[in-house]
């Protein structure tokens, strides 16, 4: 037998075996890794577009000034006279002093809005009052160490009423002189939720106050191991959140 | 259109029938063509002579398959083709003379006989061919058949070239066997 013979033999080969691997050949080739770089390629595309939009139209994230701003309360000293990060600070005095303008009203529904990357927070105003270890310390003794608060307040005098209901329970020494650095109409003029937080050093990760909806991400300073307790500020008027709202407080690590 | 259209044009004798085979086949009988005889020039006219050939055999044929049918018309008269254009290349060697004086003595290929074996040789490789898993037989008969260069092979069989080149060895050996047991070799 000669390679011709083979050849010839191979010629005669069934139509339906040639069939097959004609229609494989025809076929666009899939070239594995290529198929994964492309997948690779998008995704890069993606995050990147993501990070510039962020970057270009979204402020810079509260928690990341909350984290810087627990790292130095946990040096000591009182928050009032601890500077807070430019963008915090800004915030806080934009959102106290003057208040920020109204946002677009955003539905409460919105799942999709209940993360720290979502823009509910640039809409509503949003002042963290941490407090320092020292005075914390103090406090871990009270009522409010095991549970977390929130209350309405729409005027200065309601404030101050809940002042007086929680600092038999807590020091609020921080937080009271936080706001008489604030211009007392604006607490009349704007609808506050005031939040309290339980003891930062073992509440839960997730801290459901009502139903999940609203998701308020702190980022912790994992060289804090006790952050003192935290208040938050929440300015409503603009109809971004109510006061019904249920909010979520999860601690990234 | 659709081959079976295709075919029942050949069976009216009906001339369009093979504008519309080129539409449809031209680039691959080309491509089978130039792998055998590696000339743009030979292959088109290889893949001319297919479509006349295609033109006298049906009817009688009716084949299932169109491609692989026409694969088969390029296949044969490109490897014709290219014996004859080595012997044609040897034609200063009185040796090569000498053989094609002697291919008189003997009959003039394609008896019945030949025929028949190269036939049953067909259905015995077929049947090494069904026992092996798809990839393995895709390489195969894109190599052997196709003629297609290793390069090729490996990228339709979604494989690398070395393992390509690697599993087509263990076939040829495969294949030895196969036909050492027929009694073929």
């Amino acid at each position: 037998m000669t390679v011709d013979t083979l050849h010839d033999a191979l010629t005669l080969l069934p139509e339906d075996l040639v069939a097959e691997v004609g229609l494989a050949r025809s076929r666009p080739r899939v070239i594995p890794w290529r198929r994964y770089a492309a997948m690779a390629a998008c995704a890069a595309v993606v995050i990147c577009m993501g990070m510039f939009v962020m970057d270009a139209f979204l402020p810079k994230y509260a928690s990341e000034s909350v984290a810087e701003f627990s790292l130095r309360s946990s040096e000591g000293g009182t928050a009032a006279d601890q500077a807070l990060p430019e963008e915090t600070a800004a915030a806080a005095e934009g959102s106290l002093a003057q208040p920020a303008p109204p946002a677009a009203p955003q539905p409460n529904t919105n799942q999709a809005a209940d993360t720290m990357d979502s823009p509910w927070l640039n809409r509503a105003t949003v002042c963290y009052f941490p407090q320092s270890a020292g005075a914390s310390a103090g406090a871990s003794a009270g009522a409010g160490a095991e549970s977390s608060v929130t209350r309405l307040v729409q005027t200065r005098e309601e404030l101050d009423a809940l002042i007086r209901d929680y600092s038999s329970d807590c020091d609020l020494t921080d937080f009271i002189e936080l706001c008489q650095t604030y211009d007392r109409d604006w607490f009349t003029q704007n609808s506050l939720v005031f939040v309290q937080l339980a003891e930062s050093g073992w509440y839960p990760e997730s801290l459901t106050l009502q139903d999940e909806v609203w998701t308020l991400r702190l980022i912790r300073d994992p060289a804090c191991e006790s952050q003192g307790q935290q208040w938050i500020l929440l300015d409503v008027t603009a109809g971004a959140i109510t006061p019904e709202d249920p909010i979520t407080v999860t601690f990234a690590p | 259109m659709e081959d079976a259209q295709i075919v029942s044009l050949y069976w009216q004798r009906d001339e369009s029938a093979i504008g519309q085979t080129q539409d449809k086949y031209d680039r691959y009988l080309n491509k089978i063509a130039y792998n055998i005889l590696f000339d743009l020039e030979d292959s088109r006219e290889s893949v001319n002579d297919t479509y006349l050939a295609a033109w006298n055999s049906m009817p009688p044929q009716k084949p299932n398959v169109l491609s692989a049918y026409l694969a088969k018309l390029t296949r044969r008269i490109s490897i014709d083709l290219f014996r004859y254009r080595t012997r044609q290349k040897r034609q200063g060697s009185e040796y090569a003379l000498s053989l094609t004086e002697l291919e008189d003595c003997l009959s003039g290929g394609n008896t019945t006989e030949e025929a028949v074996d190269a036939k049953l040789l067909a259905d015995s490789i077929a049947a090494y061919l069904r026992t092996l898993p798809e990839p393995s037989r895709r390489a195969f008969i894109g190599r052997y058949y196709y003629l297609d260069p290793l390069k090729e092979v490996a990228a339709y069989c979604g494989m690398t070239e070395s393992k390509a080149k690697s599993l087509l060895y263990r076939l040829r050996l495969g294949l030895k066997d196969h036909l050492i047991q027929e009694g073929y070799l």
